[in-house]
């Protein structure tokens, strides 16, 4: 087995392994604040307000799951 | 074992310059909303240029929020980073192109397996940063101490043909296991920053 296939094996087992709701609920989430970044970048800040909301109420269960992490950036990242 | 030794350039701030060399290395804090392109982990440039660039960017940024500035409140770190190359993917070298497509496809294949057609839509046209995001939360890159990739500025991506050549990318390193890093010191080259500042006026004029 060459030193690809070995590494491809682990990451298929890792996948494997992974629940499907979690992965659902992170790729949701993801969805969601992508959303919200496209729409922060729209003039009307009545037309944000109005489709943030919207999209809260729609995605509001997935609250449950952000932990309030601080999105500080430190001078560890280069590239955002 | 395959060992690897590269040299990386951190760019940072005087402060956080006694920090590192005292404490060493920090992950950078990571959120929903922030992620980093290659995940968590310290990140270093290989070549000293973009450190340099990097800081003088920082600078304009900080002066721009209204901040007390000047070039003297930066540094550049220089560390050595050993690390097993079995333990090290370069995303943009061959190998690495086929390892995070598979596991991309792979979590894909999963995805669509267990959802709705509207669900698998949220798949598609997504950033490699996205996938990055979700394959480290997945623990695929539980096995790996180093993702190294080449970043192209978007400014720069001018290809039109297929005889165009890539220009203002950069290398960087993303240190996932502080362990790998030795030696960091204060990069003190004032004849090579000079000559890389000269550079830079060079492209801005």
């Amino acid at each position: 087995m060459t030193k690809i296939d070995k590494i491809l094996k682990k990451i298929d087992d890792i996948i494997e392994n992974i629940s499907i709701t979690e992965l659902d609920m992170r790729i949701l989430l993801d969805e969601y604040e992508k959303i919200l970044n496209e729409i922060a970048s729209e003039t009307s800040y009545e037309i944000e307000r109005l489709i943030i909301d919207n999209e809260i109420k729609k995605y509001d269960v997935f609250d449950l799951h952000t932990n309030g992490t601080s999105s500080n950036e430190t001078e560890e990242v280069l590239a955002a | 074992m395959d060992a690897k030794t590269i040299v990386g350039y951190h760019a940072t701030t005087m402060q956080n310059k006694e920090k590192i060399l005292q404490e060493g290395f920090r992950f950078s804090e990571q959120s929903r909303n922030k992620k980093h392109w290659l995940g968590k982990g310290v990140y270093f440039f290989e070549d000293c240029y973009h450190a340099v660039n990097w800081n003088i960017l920082t600078m304009q940024r900080d002066l721009k929020q209204g901040k007390k500035a000047e070039i003297n409140d930066y540094t550049i770190l220089k560390s050595i980073i050993s690390y097993d190359n079995e333990r090290a993917i370069n995303l943009s070298s061959p190998e690495g192109t086929i390892i995070y497509k598979h596991m991309r496809n792979k979590i894909k294949e999963k995805y669509i397996k267990n959802n709705r057609e509207e669900s698998i839509n949220l798949l598609k046209d997504r950033s490699s940063k996205f996938w990055i995001a979700i394959l480290e939360e997945n623990g695929c890159f539980d096995n790996f101490d180093v993702l190294i990739a080449v970043y192209i500025e978007k400014d720069n991506q001018e290809i039109r043909f297929s005889d165009d050549f890539i220009y203002g990318y950069q290398m960087q390193i993303c240190v996932k296991n502080r362990n790998c890093i030795k030696n960091t010191e204060e990069y003190k080259n004032d004849k090579k920053i000079s000559e890389i500042y000269d550079i830079i006026n060079k492209e801005d004029t």
